[in-house]
């Protein structure tokens, strides 16, 4: 019968040579590539509003910019491509043969995924406080190099997001096992990510309840929103942690009940 | 494990309840047989497979494999069990060999087992190579790469030489024939080549519409043979010897201006031949038409 560990370490085989590799290493790049070139092309601005110390300005930035569709896209997508390898390749049925339960397989999977976005987040801070000190050599009226990030608030963003992803993740999990085609689920998030900005437009209290919100909702909390905090996290992860034990009980009971990987 | 490594008891699927692909297939496989498993196009052949694999959950009837009920000893049969279901699922942006190494990993085997089935399927020189540049023949030689890792007791290939050139055909015969008589490997396998399985197989089932129209081995098949085959005889003068014969062979015809009689034995042959040289009657052929394994596949499909 799979052991544990290597029945798991299989998963990150699987994306070797992938696309879906490619865009966990990209997707902490990205950002704050795209941010560090909007500071440069209006440095004088930035230097004159940021102050003394940048490093917060340039935070908020990249993290608005990262919350704001940037990560939920980047889940959906990476979701999606990474159970597409199984669709792809026609190798679900193979998977099936081998003395391994489909309740393994799915625990395999969801880990994994979980494990992807964590590896997001520990390739963005990485590549932030690069693109920082970066900017900090080419423009030295930014006073990057003369100050330092704060790391704690760097760590508490990362955890608050990735809290926040988990709602996301469960969801697309389950999408991508109920459809083998990549559109359906990235449909939903584009039409989710459609009703978060009616919500915001209409300040809607209910945006608590809604996941394609959450990521935003815990870098940039909007005028209008008032929560609780329960413990250490707000009201708003507790819903994602919460949202994310039901799909990914639901893609369970379809995983391991119905799923035959050929619908 | 008693006499059968697979059996199955009124096997009854249809992908709906309208509609059921096989009605009550009792299929039985011999422990150390090779089986080949033959039927037309959307006889049921892959359903059957895949039903004997696990693959599809909702069927009525009982399918036991190594003495045990598939359903309740699903992840132990499958430890014993390598398989090959239609084209090789294989992780194509992937190498060869780290298609073996998942497979070895989920089965908890060493690492050895790897270099061991890629020098059994000639593929030792193309292991670092991505999938994506095999070409058909070699993803199959993957596939059954990838079926022989845990030297299983039980191969279940669908269409394994799928693809293949003919070196590679002789190839793949002569490796499940070692198998199964080196290891004692039992291999149940499905194939369009009839002529491939005649050389393999020692036990045939053949399935219809299905129902397993023949289920016996290849000597009870050969009997089947030599029953449906036919003498010609050509002389100087057919129609005189229909009516020197017709008395005594009453199932002698004319066919196509060649005297035909249903094959029974050696000695009646030999009796035919003299009658008509006694009678002055000039031979020039006397032949055999034996059923190979395609006439009679297509004769019991057929009717």
């Amino acid at each position: 019968m799979a052991k544990f560990w290597p029945s798991l370490l299989t998963e990150f085989i699987k994306i070797r040579h992938s696309f879906a590799r490619w865009l966990i290493l990209l997707g902490g790049f990205i950002m704050p590539t795209f941010v560090a070139f909007v500071v440069l092309t209006k440095w004088e601005h930035i230097a004159r509003e940021a102050g003394n110390n940048p490093w917060s300005l340039f935070a908020e930035m990249s993290w608005k910019g990262m919350s704001f569709f940037y990560s939920v896209f980047f889940i959906v997508l990476l979701t999606c491509l990474y159970f597409n390898i199984e669709y792809k390749n026609n190798t679900w049925k193979h998977i099936f043969t081998l003395p391994i339960g489909k309740g393994q397989v799915y625990l395999n999977k969801v880990l994994s995924m979980t494990v992807f976005v964590v590896c997001y987040y520990m390739l963005f801070i990485p590549f932030w406080v690069a693109m920082g000190y970066l900017l900090g050599a080419v423009k030295p009226p930014l006073h990057f190099t003369s100050h330092a990030p704060d790391y704690a608030l760097l760590f508490r963003n990362c955890c608050h997001s990735l809290i926040s992803s988990l709602s996301i993740i469960g969801i697309h999990i389950w999408l991508s096992i109920r459809f083998k085609n990549m559109i359906i689920p990235i449909a939903v998030a584009v039409f989710g990510s459609i009703v978060m900005v009616a919500l915001f437009q209409g300040a809607a209290m209910e945006i608590k309840y809604f996941p394609y919100a959450y990521h935003y909702l815990s870098i940039a909390t909007p005028y209008f929103f008032h929560e609780y905090t329960w413990g250490p996290l707000p009201e708003h992860e507790w819903y994602s942690i919460g949202f994310f034990i039901l799909f990914c009980s639901l893609g369970y009971w379809d995983f391991t009940r119905n799923f035959a990987g050929d619908h | 494990m008693g006499k059968w490594v697979i059996e199955t008891n009124n096997l009854t699927f249809g992908y709906s309840k309208r509609t059921a692909v096989f009605d009550k297939i009792n299929l039985r496989v011999e422990t150390a047989a090779i089986y080949g498993f033959m039927g037309p196009n959307g006889a049921g052949k892959t359903t059957l497979i895949r039903l004997l694999l696990g693959l599809l959950p909702h069927h009525t009837g009982e399918i036991m494999l190594f003495g045990k009920p598939l359903k309740a000893n699903r992840l132990e049969i499958l430890s014993k069990t390598g398989c090959l279901v239609e084209q090789p699922s294989l992780y194509e942006n992937l190498t060869g060999r780290d298609n073996l190494n998942i497979t070895c990993m989920i089965r908890g085997l060493q690492k050895d087992s790897i270099d061991r089935v890629l020098q059994m399927t000639g593929l030792t020189d193309a292991a670092s190579k991505r999938v994506d540049a095999y070409s058909l023949g070699m993803k199959q030689r993957l596939g059954l790469a990838i079926a022989l890792l845990p030297q299983p007791e039980l191969l279940i290939l669908d269409e394994p030489v799928n693809g293949l050139d003919p070196l590679g055909i002789v190839e793949i015969r002569e490796l499940l024939i070692h198998l199964n008589r080196e290891y004692g490997t039992t291999i149940f396998l499905s194939s369009h080549l009839l002529s491939e399985l005649e050389k393999l197989v020692t036990h045939i089932g053949i399935l219809r519409k299905g129902e397993l129209i023949f289920q016996g081995s290849a000597a009870e098949l050969d009997a089947i043979q030599q029953h449906q085959s036919t003498v010609m005889i050509d002389t100087d003068n057919n129609h005189g010897c229909l009516q020197l014969l017709k008395q005594d062979y009453p199932a002698i015809s004319l066919v196509a201006d060649r005297l035909h009689i249903p094959y029974g034995d050696k000695e009646t042959i030999g009796d035919l031949c003299q009658k008509m040289v006694l009678a002055g009657f000039r031979l020039y052929e006397v032949k055999t038409d034996h059923h190979d394994l395609e006439n009679i596949f297509m004769k019991l499909t057929s009717n």
